[in-house]
């Protein structure tokens, strides 16, 4: 009994490998990567502003804040200290319209940021 | 290249590198869809469940912790996919019956099939492997041709190690069963056995 279950199973064994595998289309391996490289693994998120530059941003913000807050006057202006519009000295059309020098400030802040912008996106392209 | 071992070029996928995931592919592309053919039994559905079994495997690659092999782990997902693609197909296969085999049947069967030519011998294999059912055409391929032990095809089709000795057994008979009936036909008329 024994030795007819062992010549059974040796005599399938033979017959399975016999068979062999079967094999997928030739653009098998091709399909399977270009689903893969779209599916790539989430890579661990990097955040491009450092939480140590956050840090260093925010005491920055904080100060500025409070000097501006605290020590503001109307005579007070880095622009006025450069004598800039002693050297430059032309006639706006919209001098009548008084801004305050802080949103002056606040408004070069933003420009420079929204600058930044293009070259972030390409940065991050590039780097993707 | 080729010497690399799974756990090296795991460890290079895991770092970013998808080509190396591209040589596990190469490496088991054969095996997955040969899974995935025996249980689908058409092609294009099993290249679909073979491509989406590769595809779950690179996204988890993360989760597999290597207490198993990676072949063992890659093929469990593979059965799994096979099966849940079954069930939406709702193809399940009725399990056919087969009378008992003998030993002079065995040899009556390999000296046949003897006679036939190679490719053509091939398959007839083949196509009566694929007449069993998917957890048998499974656990026939997986023991007889990638020499997993019964722990193993435990793991990987999550039925207990009895239920697959019972399995292999019964599929041991019916793989002869089909085999007697497609290659000495007047062997069952004669005798009157219905396969």
């Amino acid at each position: 009994m024994e030795e007819q279950f062992k010549n059974i199973d040796r005599g399938i064994e033979k017959l399975v490998k016999e068979a062999g595998l079967h094999k997928p289309s030739a653009n098998f391996l091709s399909d399977v990567m270009s689903a893969v490289n779209k599916t790539a693994i989430k890579q661990e998120y990097k955040p491009l502003i450092s939480r140590s530059t956050w840090f260093i941003i925010g005491i920055l913000f904080a100060t500025s804040f409070i000097v501006l807050y605290f020590y503001s006057t109307p005579e007070l202006s880095i622009l006025q200290d450069l004598k800039l519009f002693e050297k430059i000295s032309f006639k706006m059309p919209v001098s009548e319209f008084q801004v305050p020098k802080t949103m002056v400030y606040a408004i070069g802040c933003l420009g420079l940021f929204l600058f930044q912008i293009p070259f972030l996106k390409n940065y991050l392209k590039t780097n993707d | 290249m080729s010497l690399t071992t799974d756990k090296q070029l795991i460890e290079q996928t895991l770092k970013g590198d998808t080509s190396s995931f591209g040589i596990l592919v190469e490496r088991y592309q054969n095996f997955v869809f040969t899974i995935a053919f025996r249980i689908m039994k058409v092609r294009e559905e099993a290249e679909e469940v073979a491509q989406d079994s590769f595809i779950k495997a690179y996204e988890s690659l993360n989760s597999f912790r290597g207490e198993s092999k990676f072949s063992s782990w890659l093929y469990s997902i593979a059965y799994r996919k096979a099966l849940d693609a079954l069930r939406k197909n709702k193809k399940y296969k009725a399990s056919e019956i087969i009378d008992d085999i003998t030993e002079g049947e065995v040899s009556g069967i390999e000296d046949a099939l003897h006679y036939l030519e190679d490719q053509e011998r091939k398959k007839a294999i083949q196509d009566c492997i694929l007449k069993l059912s998917e957890d048998e055409a499974t656990i026939i391929t997986l023991y007889y041709f990638q020499d997993q032990s019964v722990r193993e095809i435990s793991t990987i089709t999550r039925l207990s190690e009895d239920n697959v000795k019972v399995k292999l057994y019964r599929s041991r008979k019916k793989l002869f069963g089909f085999l007697k009936h497609f290659i000495l036909p007047e062997i069952t008329n004669t005798n009157g056995r219905a396969i």
